[in-house]
């Protein structure tokens, strides 16, 4: 026992060192693949309100585009209004049926309080969280289009998982051919991403538009992603390389909507009755 | 004594709020991200215990891991550099020791023992940080880059906080 505290005591240093190199290696393992990791990252409400009075002073100097932004949506929307279409079909009786509709998705609107754009792992920080209905793996849109999914939740903060970040994959599909294939963060440039497995007997042409597919449960079918800016094709290999300029600025992102499928837990039991 | 540990702690809290209010907020390449909070595992005195010059390090990185959403990779890059800090003070040592009192910095050192002890510790942190957040990443070089530019930024910072200090 007296050579044990001896030992102890002489190399303490060491000790800690091995100690605390454990500790930070348990940390980093953890947050990689534990989703309860909120309360360790800026989800953390001390964080979220230190960020959220440092965004609060950024957030004056983009009114004018956050405004600009703000109309071309209304405008968007003002333009899907049913009023602004004149009926083409002639019908005598027009029947609405409400039990026809139900409805599948409901937005919350949230503001980016912190986001990185220059890290191998960029990461997003909104002001909503389970208190206002975020949940995690809920999908994350701008007017702009795709920005990401939500990764960690706590009660008044999200961080999301954008689409510039190297761990995150998205299926999505060309508009022209349908053809499906993942959108993965393989470049350092906020503004592109690349889109893999699109094998190179299809047809692909520059400028065709990305949107994701109805197959995924987290966002809308359709909805806008970026466009195919290049793409080429290495002799031998079966699959296209194709860069892809993303359709959400991420520079002056302050605004989105995060996506709450009001049917996931129905088509969650429903799948789970056929792996069963 | 207490003088000294108070001032230390200051500089940790300062430290901090500096990295992650200002340093972490200014984007613009991904070869740029100073850590600036190497500052206060360099300038800790040469007596400080070496538990506390652990602990405090480690306590550090945590702090800025978390609002940098990078857990535990800044930490174990400060808990490494502080335990490679006091082998370093041995080697570079003067050869009649270290003056008792004395403080690291330019003042009691001079500028090129303090530059390329600076230089040391702010590289090692940098080089695993970002060996550690590109954990995959193929292209070594883009690292070897990122280290090489964000440690130089972060040592430019010290100097000029070292000529604010300087006594004449």
């Amino acid at each position: 026992m007296k050579a044990f505290i001896k030992f102890i005591i002489k190399y303490h240093f060491t000790l800690i060192f091995l100690l605390l190199q454990f500790i930070s290696f348990l940390l980093i393992v953890s947050f990689n693949t534990n989703p309860k990791m909120a309360f360790w990252s800026t989800a953390n409400a001390v964080v979220g309100s230190f960020n959220q009075s440092i965004s609060g002073i950024n957030k004056y100097f983009s009114l004018d585009k956050e405004n600009e932004k703000l109309v071309k949506e209304n405008i968007y929307l003002r333009n899907k209004l049913l009023k602004n279409y004149k009926k083409n079909k002639i019908t005598t009786q027009e029947i609405k049926d409400t039990s026809l509709y139900t409805q599948r998705y409901s937005l919350i609107s949230a503001r980016v309080i912190q986001a990185s754009l220059y890290k191998e792992n960029n990461y997003i920080t909104i002001d909503k969280g389970k208190k206002h209905g975020v949940k995690e793996g809920d999908g994350v849109i701008s007017s702009e289009g795709v920005v990401g999914v939500v990764r960690l939740v706590s009660d008044n903060y999200a961080v999301v998982l954008p689409l510039i970040n190297k761990s995150f994959s998205l299926s999505c599909q060309l508009k022209k051919t349908h053809y499906l294939g993942s959108l993965i963060w393989l470049t350092t440039d906020y503004s592109k991403s690349s889109l893999l497995n699109i094998p190179s007997h299809i047809p692909i042409v520059e400028g065709d538009t990305l949107l994701t597919t109805g197959y995924s449960l987290i966002f809308p079918t359709g909805e806008y992603v970026g466009t195919i800016s290049s793409f080429s094709q290495k002799e031998g290999e079966s699959f296209y390389n194709i860069k892809v300029d993303l359709g959400v600025d991420f520079r002056s992102l302050s605004y989105v909507y995060v996506v709450n499928d009001l049917l996931k837990s129905e088509l969650d039991t429903l799948q789970e009755k056929i792996n069963d | 004594m207490i003088d000294v540990f108070i001032k230390n702690i200051v500089r940790f809290v300062f430290l901090i709020l500096l990295q992650v209010g200002l340093i972490n907020n200014i984007e613009l390449s991904i070869f740029l991200s100073p850590m600036l909070i190497v500052l206060f595992i360099v300038l800790l005195p040469i007596e400080t215990p070496k538990w506390l010059l652990l602990l405090s390090s480690f306590l550090l990185g945590l702090i800025v891991d978390v609002f940098m959403n990078s857990l535990g990779i800044l930490a174990f890059s400060a808990v490494l550099v502080a335990y490679l800090r006091p082998f370093y003070l041995i080697i570079t040592a003067p050869r009649d020791g270290y003056e008792k009192g004395s403080a690291i910095g330019v003042n009691d050192y001079g500028w090129s023992w303090f530059l390329r002890y600076a230089m040391a510790l702010t590289f090692v942190l940098h080089f695993f940080y970002f060996l550690l957040v590109g954990f995959g990443q193929e292209n070594f070089l883009v690292v070897l880059w990122q280290t090489i530019i964000s440690s130089f930024v972060t040592l430019l910072l010290i100097t000029v906080h070292q000529l604010f200090v300087l006594k004449k």
